[in-house]
């Protein structure tokens, strides 16, 4: 084996973790309560897109554009590629909030998704609030920081939940 | 490391879990890290992995290390996700080279390396997260050429080749004068 592969096992073991136990106490407890309160949300979103069917039975206009317009497929992706320049999250989920201004939105959905995505959609409008309160208030604080990474996570998990969508319609 | 502490863990003591999470955090963080590379995907995968131990630290039968177990969940974590479609569209919107950012001179978490270890974080960074997934669990973890194609769902001529590449690609990262043909003078 090459010396500086041996290299390899000899590296830091260890390196301080993102945050600490109260931390991560708090964000389990937050995915859990979304885990609860999916049930309660999908019988909304069911019931949604029940009355939303009924509608359109009844004669009325489609609600949104046809299905074949849902959005780019994944080959489509990756030739719309980006140039290949900068390389850190907060491109990422700029570019990833640029794609998703530009799916439309579908006109037959899945609940499960569909309630991820309003979930998600949610919360980032929540961030949104928050940034700006935060703004308002302390200008320059580190909190500031915070959240927008926590928003630029937000952005990224509704790309990602937007992306398997187009990927079942297709 | 203390039976008393994973047995409170187990039972739901916030304190015996508290401990728990300090010894393992670390570790578990710089191994997510160092495949996965990119600091928010590293932070999402260590929430899942640790929530996942303490889920399952009923299943935890003491035949290996607790943070050999861990350290099983964070890998097993890191495999669904760079296996996942995601994965593959995420490098479409930011363009992450394979190795963005896993070197330690841009993390504050980390203690100032010393040049040599900056090297091969750097040399490591330079692989495509596969491929430097390929060399951790081969090199490091001493996993076998058929375990690794098991966990990827491929063939073993997959994770042959892909360490075969990351070797060249290696030897070319500490020798680059190595492969500079030789002209006569």
């Amino acid at each position: 084996m090459h010396p500086n592969l041996k290299r390899l096992r000899e590296l830091p073991q260890e390196q301080s973790p993102p945050y600490g136990y109260g931390e991560f106490a708090r964000r389990s407890a937050r995915r859990r309560a979304r885990q609860t309160r999916a049930p309660l949300r999908l019988m909304a979103v069911a019931l949604a897109v029940l009355v939303a069917g009924w509608i359109m039975k009844r004669g009325m206009a489609p609600l949104t554009g046809d299905v074949a317009s849902l959005g780019p497929a994944p080959q489509q992706l990756e030739q719309g590629r980006p140039p290949a320049a900068v390389d850190s999250t907060a491109t990422v989920a700029r570019n990833a909030e640029r794609w998703l201004d530009a799916q439309p939105r579908s006109a037959i959905v899945r609940v499960p998704t569909q309630m991820a995505v309003t979930e998600l959609e949610d919360q980032i409008a929540a961030m949104d609030d928050q940034l700006n309160a935060v703004r308002l208030a302390q200008p320059h604080a580190q909190q500031l920081a915070l959240l927008q990474r926590d928003r630029e996570q937000l952005v990224e998990s509704l790309a990602q939940v937007r992306y398997a969508q187009i990927l079942v319609s297709r | 490391m203390a039976e008393g502490l994973i047995a409170g863990a187990r039972a739901g003591d916030g304190g015996a879990q508290a401990q728990l999470y300090e010894l393992l955090a670390p570790g578990l963080f710089s191994l997510i890290r160092r495949i996965v590379g990119v600091r928010a995907i590293a932070e999402d995968l260590f929430q899942d992995t640790m929530m996942t131990v303490f889920e399952q630290l009923h299943h935890y039968r003491a035949e290996a290390p607790l943070g050999a177990w861990a350290g099983r969940i964070a890998l097993s974590r890191s495999l669904m996700f760079l296996r996942s479609p995601w994965h593959r569209a995420r490098l479409s919107f930011g363009t992450l080279t394979d190795a963005e950012a896993v070197l330690p001179a841009n993390d504050r978490s980390l203690s100032p390396p010393d040049p040599a270890t900056l090297d091969i974080e750097r040399a490591l960074a330079s692989l495509s997260p596969t491929a430097r997934m390929v060399v951790w669990l081969y090199e490091v973890e001493g996993w076998s050429h058929e375990e690794i194609a098991r966990s990827f769902g491929r063939k073993v001529s997959f994770s042959k080749s892909q360490l075969a590449r990351a070797h060249r690609r290696l030897r070319l990262w500490f020798e680059p004068e190595a492969s500079q043909p030789c002209t006569p003078t």
